[in-house]
């Protein structure tokens, strides 16, 4: 530094200045490559928390009396444990009890079972006496003192009989449609089979005219039973059996007696509980020995039929409790050695395995599935937190085949949203990837032959005059805005393809074809006239001959047409073919987006070609070899890996291509290569379904992990590339 | 074809050019497609009557012609009929068989209406209520003009009671509303707040009273109606308020009808859209490109260089400086749409989001600045075009010659004087062209908007006269995504066609505009610097 200031003629100021300018260009120069590289990192960071494994804590416990059944209310702040004689509200936070209700019926501890759903808010208890006690139980929020404070609500409803004979009632299940109409279920003490189902003008507590029917089951099941589970729309009753076998019955209006449909073999051990998962298309069901599986119904010939579909890890010991989330397909299970352990179906993952307190009485998930509660049979209530924001997503069911419901198979599906809050998304990244593997494809197919022979043309055999135009025009033709080139290919070219369609899949003989015979023509004339004539009118020529064919090929499409394919190529393709024809397809997107790559490919290969040093032309030239000879014996080999690399730059360009392809395609994520139907790329599924997706959601998340995959292929594409192209370079600077 | 003819190669020589051809054809097509639909839209073609032999009788202006489907030799014309209000569709196909005879009566009336597109119709009379003004014909065209200029000036004062005094007035209230909201909050004292309620009061009398003026003008606005006959003798009534213009065509010499092109044109880069972004102009559109394009150009420019700078001049050339080249080398080919999710996610959700935490709480949940907006999209593609302008930059630093530096140090230069006044001015003319092929780049890029605050459309323009004047929190409208949003979203896709190509024409007009300055820009810069070098 002393040196420096001794240095004549450099004014305090000027140092002053340049220090200064030093830092500033320095700071800003660093700050900018930093968060232009900081981009991969903040989309991998968006990204990550799919792939993270759940967070589960045990938040409270308290002791309470010995329950039936428990339930809980969205925030985590009150449970309600339900026994013998009626219900305790009881605060999760320190396990006060606010509230106790003891309806009349119950005096005395006459309830040996209960039911709950959780969705409705109805708790019901069956009775020793063959009696079911009706109530509803409701959670009312208070925002008046400045924080929420959650009231619970207790009022009871009917009294009715389910057993007439006066048997306890020791497995219930109850449903309430919420149009009037409610069914409740049970097994007695000697194991007989109740339904009772009713129905009413109003709902199920309120007033109204009543109708209210029971039947026993008893005589249609061949086994013991030993679970029930009766469906939101009240459809269906399912009765697990001792031998493993699941009985149906179809439910109808309240005075037709319901409708054995048989049993089928859902195990081998005995059925001891069954659960839907939400939506109750699928059903769970946990038997004896442990084993956990998801049934649905499936149509195979015609017939609709229950179908094993997924299995969930196995327990150690009988499965005795199976609750399921109201907000997804996740469920817990508890068996009866005290394990608890949380699943999801489509995933077929198993997040936590715990052990409790021994037997577990009761447990239920938390509506909003941030946590459970369970109670053991001493009456240790348990509450535990989960944080599991993303549990609908594995590798495997991004990449993999899943099997959802309501289709027959499992398949590769991309579809994020539904109409209710109980559809199961599927959020398959494959039929994405292929339709972008499929865009790709055909707009390389359109542009590489395209931009190198042309390319070729320009470095090796035009003039410099028209090198000097084309290189310019080409330029300006890389800046047109994509969003033109879509527009125009999905409004102006897709529908008058489909009326040319033939005429244009002609062009791609007759072009060739006839510039060879051109030039074949071309060669006949006098050699003198040739030769002084290739130099400045060649391209007028090649123009006029292009011009030509394309007229051609139109021309005699329609008759070509009307030759080969029956006059009308569209119905040949979906009579004949069975291929389906989309106005707005692949051929549409190659065209479109081969011509936003042509330039960027022509441009690189057209560089790579003429910087191959003259001297090895001239001596090829001068050995005798044509023109072609040269360009393609001794130029062409050189500058491989240019057009390589030119390749590359258009397919990375083409890859991540969003405007067109939102345009010029249908945008439906099929998986079928087929030219004339269309395909949904990443990138523009990013552009359609992010703006929807809420902020840190599943979806946002699986967007921009596709964002990072197409951001990850793009980069390596272009890494490749430069790293091809500044060997190239070196290998030029030796020659 | 001999051998010989195959050896010598060159038929492939053919083949290769038939492809450079096809490449300079499609270019060729593609712009004169462009030309062909954009440029014509506005003239206003004659109106023809047509008589078919059913004994109908159509009116309109003919679009197109093709062949009919599955029979041969006939052929169908496509005319656009208008009157949407009374036939329900714009355009209407008639075989040429069916036409009898056709004429172009020099007394149809085009009216652009501010609802239901056009109307061709024959002027029956001018009413106000059940009074008759004038007869129909002559008579009432001659009388219809003052009407018109009439009509317009009362809509020039109706917009700019809404724009100006009642905007400004909302704009007031919605500070009141905070102000409330804020106090609340705070738990302030009664007194303030008496003094807020009754402020707002005084603000909302004024409202009202203003909005009273409103509804009468509206009211004396629409009390004069042209009585109409369509070309098959339905009477219709338009209201004078409604229409923005009216012509006759066929009467119109080719003066008159390059007066109304014009108008029409004009219109259309100066006017406000209207009837769903179908007709009108696309002032704000044009505007929002702009302005974005300026702000991105501010956020992106000096940075670049800068970035570009360090990298070439400061750094320490080694292994590291050069992953970091490829690297920014290589983000000038990430696809655009990765920029925008990133856009989203950071500037949108998170620095936006934080931004309103911290100032804007009062609004909140209302998002502020945590919603897509210019800024946001400005900067997403500053982003964007921030490596294109760090390799051009590089480029043209590297390519100023070593001696020139080496006699600028030996002279007695700093490194930052050399840099200023010798590196910086020879390497201008390479800079300009990377900088404005980036803004070209960025004019013409739609995807990252999309999610980052384009809309369809914007009520307000991002710059007007309330303080702080620039508001670059609001969405703004684009014209690539206008020509997305009315070509494939609009519910009329036929009647907004020729808008996207006029759309689409200035829009490549713009980009085109751009690049061919940073090929003027280059060529004259260096040969100015070409011929100054020693």
């Amino acid at each position: 530094m002393q040196k420096k200031r001794t240095i004549r003629g450099v004014t305090a100021r000027a140092r002053i200045i340049d220090r200064v300018g030093r830092y500033l260009i320095s700071i800003g120069g660093i700050g900018i490559i930093a968060a232009v590289l900081g981009i991969l990192l903040f989309i991998l960071f968006e990204a990550y928390p799919l792939f993270r494994s759940p967070d589960l804590q045990k938040a409270a416990a308290h002791m309470a009396r010995p329950a039936l059944v428990i339930g809980m209310d969205p925030y985590h702040a009150i449970a309600y444990i339900a026994s013998a004689e009626g219900v305790d509200f009881m605060r999760l936070e320190d396990g006060q009890i606010e509230k106790r209700e003891r309806p009349a019926a119950l005096v005395g501890g006459r309830a040996v079972s209960a039911a709950r759903s959780q969705r409705d808010g109805v708790l019901a208890w069956g009775l020793d006496d063959g009696r079911v006690l009706l109530s509803r139980i409701q959670f009312r929020l208070d925002y008046s003192s400045g924080e929420r404070l959650v009231q619970p609500q207790f009022s009871e409803g009917d009294l009715l009989v389910l057993d007439a004979r006066g048997e306890a009632i020791n497995t219930l299940a109850f449903q309430d449609e919420g149009e009037g109409r409610a069914a409740v279920a049970g097994i007695s003490a000697s194991g007989r089979v109740l339904l009772t189902l009713r129905e009413e003008q109003q709902g199920l507590l309120g007033p109204g005219e009543l109708v209210e029917v029971s039947y026993d089951l008893t005589a249609d099941i061949e086994a013991q039973p030993k679970s029930l589970l009766l469906d939101r729309r009240l459809r269906r009753l399912l009765v697990g059996m001792e031998n493993g076998h699941i009985g149906e019955w179809k439910l109808a209006d309240a005075d037709a007696r319901p409708q054995y449909q048989g049993s089928f073999a859902a195990s081998t051990a005995a059925i001891t509980a069954l659960e839907h998962i939400l939506g109750d298309v699928s059903i769970i069901v946990g038997d004896a020995e442990g084993r956990l599986h998801t049934w649905a119904k499936v149509e195979a010939d015609g017939r609709r039929s229950f179908v094993r579909k997924h299995a969930l890890r196995s327990h150690g010991a009988a499965v005795e409790k199976l609750v399921s989330s109201l907000r997804d397909k996740q469920f817990l299970s508890a068996d009866a050695s005290g394990h608890i352990a949380l699943h999801h179906m489509t995933t077929e993952q198993t997040f936590f395995d715990i052990i409790g307190d021994g037997r577990i009485a009761d447990l239920v998930i938390a509506p909003k599935s941030d946590g459970f509660v369970y109670i053991a049979q001493n009456g240790q209530l348990t509450h535990y937190q989960i944080d599991n924001p993303h549990p609908e997503i594995t590798l495997g069911v991004l990449f993999g085949k899943v099997w959802y419901e309501g289709y027959h198979e499992a398949e590769f599906v991309w579809q994020s949203t539904g109409g209710t809050d109980e559809f199961e998304p599927k959020l398959s990244l494959i039929p994405l990837l292929f339709g972008t593997v499929k865009g790709t494809f055909y707009a390389l197919l359109f542009a590489l032959p395209l931009a190198v022979m042309a390319a070729i043309y320009t470095a090796e055999f035009a003039s410099p005059r028209v090198r000097g135009i084309v290189k310019p025009t080409v330029e300006v033709m890389a800046s047109l805005p994509s969003v033109i080139l879509g527009f125009l290919a999905g409004l102006w070219l897709a529908p008058l393809l489909e009326t040319r369609l033939v005429g244009t899949l002609l062009l791609l003989p007759l072009v060739p074809v006839v510039a060879v015979l051109g030039s074949w023509c071309w060669q006949q004339l006098p050699a003198d006239l040739v030769r002084r004539a290739t130099a400045r009118w060649e391209i007028y020529l090649l123009m006029g001959v292009t011009l030509l064919s394309t007229w051609l090929a139109f021309v005699l499409g329609p008759s070509f047409e009307k030759m080969v394919f029956a006059g009308h190529f569209l119905s040949w393709l979906r009579d004949d073919m069975g291929m389906a024809y989309d106005q707005r397809n692949s051929l549409v997107v190659g065209f479109a987006m081969g011509f936003a790559v042509v330039p960027l490919i022509f441009t690189i290969c057209e560089d790579s070609l003429s910087s191959i040093p003259s001297h090895l032309r001239a001596g090829s030239l001068a050995l005798g070899a044509t023109r072609w000879q040269t360009a393609v014996r001794v130029v062409l080999p050189m500058a491989l890996p240019g057009i390589f690399s030119a390749s590359m730059i258009g397919f990375g360009r083409a890859i991540g291509e969003t405007m067109i392809v939102l345009m010029a395609t249908g945008n439906t994520p099929v998986m079928d290569w087929n030219i004339f139907n269309g395909m949904r790329t990443i990138s523009a599924n990013i552009a359609v379904e992010l703006p929807e997706a809420p902020h840190q959601g599943t979806l946002y998340r699986v967007l921009f992990l596709s964002g990072l995959l197409l951001f990850m292929a793009t980069f390596a594409i272009n890494t490749l590339a430069e790293i091809v192209r500044q060997r190239l370079r070196d290998r030029y600077s030796r020659l | 074809m001999s051998f010989k003819f195959w050896r010598g190669g060159d038929p492939f020589i053919w083949l290769t050019g038939s492809a450079l051809a096809l490449c300079l054809l499609m270019i060729a097509g593609l712009v004169g497609v462009i030309l062909y639909n954009g440029v014509g839209v506005f003239w206003p073609k004659d109106i023809e009557q047509l008589h078919l032999r059913n004994g109908e009788v159509a009116m309109g202006r003919l679009m197109d012609r093709q062949a009919v489907p599955e029979s041969a030799g006939l052929y169908r014309q496509q005319f656009k009929i208008g009157n949407r209000d009374a036939y329900g569709l714009d355009f209407r196909w008639i075989d040429e068989e069916q036409i009898v005879e056709r004429e172009r009566p020099a007394d149809v009336v085009v009216f652009e209406r501010l609802e239901w597109g056009d109307a061709y119709a024959f002027l029956e009379g001018i009413y106000a209520g059940d009074q008759r003004l004038a007869a129909g014909g002559e008579q009432g065209w001659q009388a219809l003009q003052p009407l018109l200029a009439e009509s317009a000036e009362r809509w020039q004062r109706i917009d700019e009671l809404e724009h100006d005094e009642i905007g400004q007035l909302n704009y007031s209230m919605e500070d009141l509303r905070l102000e409330i909201r804020r106090l609340e909050l705070e738990n302030a004292s009664s007194e303030q707040k008496k003094r807020v309620a009754e402020e707002n009061d005084a603000l909302w009398r004024q409202y009202e009273k203003l909005s009273e003026r409103l509804v009468q003008m509206r009211e004396e606005n629409e009390r004069i109606e042209v009585a109409v006959s369509l070309a098959g003798g339905q009477e219709r009534r338009i209201k004078v308020a409604d229409i923005v213009r009216a012509y006759r065509p066929n009467d119109l010499g080719l003066m008159g009808k390059v007066a109304v092109y014009l108008d029409k044109g004009w219109e259309f880069v100066a006017g406000a859209p209207r009837e769903s972004n179908t007709e009108g102009g696309i002032f704000p559109a044009l505007f929002g490109t702009v302005m974005m394009v300026m702000l991105m150009s501010l956020a992106a420019v000096p940075f670049g260089i800068l970035a570009a700078l360090y990298l070439r001049e400061y750094a320490r050339q080694g292994v590291l400086v050069r992953l970091v080249r490829i690297a920014v080398n290589n983000l000038a080919g990430v696809p655009s749409i990765v920029f925008g999710m990133f856009g989203l996610g950071f500037f949108v959700y998170g620095v936006g989001g934080s931004i309103d935490r911290l100032f804007y709480s009062d609004a909140l949940p209302t998002p502020t600045y945590g919603t897509g907006g210019i800024l946001w999209a400005s900067l997403t593609l500053a982003l964007l075009t921030v490596p294109v302008v760090i390799v051009a930059t590089e480029e043209a630093l590297a390519a100023v010659p070593r001696e020139m530096r080496e006699g600028s140090l030996a002279l007695g230069s700093t490194k930052f004087q050399m840099i200023w006044s010798v590196v910086l001015p020879s390497a201008l003319p390479g800079i300009l062209t990377g900088v404005i092929l980036a803004t070209a780049r960025g004019a013409g890029e739609v995807a990252p908007l999309m999610i980052t605050g384009v809309v369809k459309l914007a009520p307000d323009l991002p710059l007007d006269s309330y303080w702080p004047f620039f508001h670059l929190e609001r969405k703004f409208m684009h014209l690539g995504f206008h020509i997305y949003d009315v070509g494939f979203q609009s519910p009329n896709v036929e009647a907004a066609r020729p808008m996207v190509y006029t759309t689409a024409l200035l829009l490549l007009l713009i980009v085109l505009m751009l690049n061919l300055t940073a090929i003027v820009v280059r060529n004259r810069l260096r040969r100015r610097y070409a011929s100054s070098a020693f």
